[in-house]
């Protein structure tokens, strides 16, 4: 399941032309699914099994994937157009993670993008696989728990 | 063709918030208004425990309480203080899963086979929680405990639910 998780962060990436590298992931299990830094976008899972994606960004990471996203243009990170890019990124790759995992009867619902400084937050309360994503500049740490 | 009315659909929650919160607490909440709220980002204080579900249409249902109102939600449901915020939070979870439970069985009651099943939940705070979704109607329930405001927000694709 991490290797399809793996496999749709970097393919949706590169499909919009921010360089991820295959190799160069660090994996970590969580006890409980947890939030580490001060902005997520969430995104559930329905079906035959339940879960919750998350995506960390990181500030630079954010800054890292607008500068693909939106080239030339200098969005603030916060701005309503900038957080709509990461949250329809988050869509994507989760809809091609489902996709790749070929399973009959999941779905995922609307992503929601939650942010706050000090945020301290728990995404679900089952355990969490963290994958960290090296990008240009910055990083994006994708979790997910499944129940 | 039937549109489903994220209005009328918050509603749906508003009961089986109320019956968890009388049984938690044993106080009752009053309805103090129903208002649609534009623009894609909320931001709330306190702590915001939040469900999102999908089915024949999609949306997210959300919780917001104050930090002292939470941690005697906490309280009142486990018989003692929380030792950490975290805690507070994981009880809110459980408040906003019940809750949404509830009201995808009403909406699926009404909608037949729309077939709507909720994701985990999930909680949060921070001064503020700041959240944005997409493209969705966004409904706010205000219910009062005393002093306190509790805030039941939907966010809901208004689709074809026929």
């Amino acid at each position: 399941v991490i290797d399809e998780l793996r496999g749709a962060v970097v393919s949706v990436l590169s499909m919009m032309g921010v360089p991820a590298s295959a190799s160069a992931f660090a994996e970590r299990k969580d006890p409980l699914h947890r939030l580490s830094g001060d902005m997520a976008v969430l995104v559930g899972i329905v079906g035959t099994k339940k879960g919750i994606l998350s995506y960390e960004f990181d500030a630079d990471g954010i800054l890292s994937v607008l500068r693909v996203m939106a080239p030339g243009m200098e969005l603030d990170p916060e701005s309503e157009v900038a957080e709509s890019a990461l949250a329809e990124l988050s869509n994507m790759v989760s809809g091609n993670f489902l996709t790749a995992l070929g399973s009959q009867g999941l779905d995922i619902t609307p992503p929601t993008l939650v942010r706050g400084r000090g945020l301290l937050g728990v995404a679900n309360t089952a355990p969490a696989v963290r994958v960290l994503f090296p990008l240009p500049g910055g990083n994006l740490s994708v979790s997910l728990s499944l129940v | 063709m039937a549109l489903v009315d994220a209005r009328k659909a918050v509603m749906d929650f508003v009961e089986p918030l109320r019956q968890v919160w009388a049984d938690f607490t044993g106080r009752e909440l009053v309805l103090a208004g129903v208002e649609r709220l534009d623009g894609k980002a909320l931001s709330l204080n306190g702590v915001v425990a939040l469900v999102s579900f999908s089915g024949r249409f999609r949306g997210r249902l959300l919780v917001n309480l104050s930090k002292s109102a939470a941690g005697r939600l906490h309280e009142a449901a486990l018989g003692e203080p929380a030792s950490s915020d975290e805690e507070v939070l994981l009880s809110c979870m459980e408040l906003a899963n019940m809750v949404g439970g509830g009201g995808l069985t009403a909406l699926n009651d009404r909608y037949r086979g729309s077939n709507l099943r909720l994701a985990p939940p999930s909680a949060f705070a921070a001064e503020p929680v700041r959240l944005c979704n997409f493209g969705m109607n966004v409904f706010n329930v205000l219910l009062r405990d005393g002093e306190e405001t509790i805030r039941l927000n939907l966010a809901m694709k208004e689709e074809d639910a026929s």
